[in-house]
């Protein structure tokens, strides 16, 4: 499965810029380093990188100095993981994840 | 090209929020007195360029450049001001509830005014905006706050947190 979401917001920053498109494919396995597309229970679909992976679950945070882990408010599931970021398109070109 | 062309689309794109204030609950009304300031020194600039002795393509070329740049900091301080008001702000009693709506909406007012003119007294009025809204952010957290004047132009008086 191909998807493609548009970024709102600056927490990613500066791999990602507010406006940005993703694409997102569908993934196996998470590891520590991939940038994911998240179904979170309280805070709806969200983009950030995976910190730490356990068995059932991730923990997440975001690249820009503004951002914290998301640790502190409970490990993610991981079949609230929508899928891995593949590619940004920038006003600017293409970047590849 | 591909962004442009993706972007046409855009209605059928879903979001992905990437937000810092949703989960790391950082709150500061700097940034709003920031982009005031910010949004004044454009208009300052623009109001200087017919002295500069530019080309007419200079002119028109930075007349551009500084008019696109003073509408997205009047955007930007209205923007973060929502932010603030709309996630933080939960006032102790009803009258700094008032107060509270009175700063934010002057200043949606002021910046909606420095977008669409260009008149130096429009600044001003969101710096003073801003400055009203930041002594309010500050007093909800209980931290003292204290007028500077920036260290750079336009110079103008700012209200800080006195940390």
């Amino acid at each position: 499965m191909i998807k493609f979401v548009k970024v709102r917001g600056e927490s990613m920053a500066p791999t990602f810029a507010d406006g940005d498109y993703l694409l997102i494919t569908k993934a196996r396995t998470f590891r520590s380093g991939f940038v994911v597309l998240v179904d979170h229970p309280k805070f709806g679909v969200i983009v950030k990188r995976v910190l730490s992976v356990t068995y059932t679950s991730v923990c997440l945070e975001g690249d820009g100095h503004h951002s914290t882990s998301l640790h502190s408010m409970k490990d993610v599931a991981l079949e609230n993981l929508k899928g891995r970021v593949r590619l940004a398109i920038t006003p600017k070109g293409l970047k590849r994840l | 090209m591909l962004h442009s062309l993706i972007s046409k689309f855009d209605s059928n794109i879903e979001t992905a929020d990437a937000h810092c204030d949703i989960p790391c609950g950082i709150y500061d009304a700097r940034i709003v007195t920031y982009y005031a300031v910010s949004a004044l020194r454009q208009i300052d600039i623009l109001l200087s360029l017919k002295d500069k002795g530019l080309s007419e393509t200079g002119f028109a070329m930075q007349v551009a450049r500084n008019t696109a740049k003073k509408e997205e900091m009047a955007e930007k301080c209205k923007h973060q001001t929502r932010i603030i008001w709309g996630d933080f702000m939960k006032p102790k009693n009803q009258d700094d509830m008032a107060k509270c709506h009175d700063a934010a909406h002057a200043i949606m007012l002021a910046g909606s005014a420095v977008k669409q003119d260009l008149h130096r007294e429009d600044g001003e009025k969101l710096v003073a905006a801003a400055n009203a809204f930041a002594e309010i952010f500050w007093a909800s957290k209980d931290v003292k706050t204290k007028k500077v004047t920036t260290p750079y132009a336009p110079n103008i008086e700012v209200v800080e947190p006195d940390l």
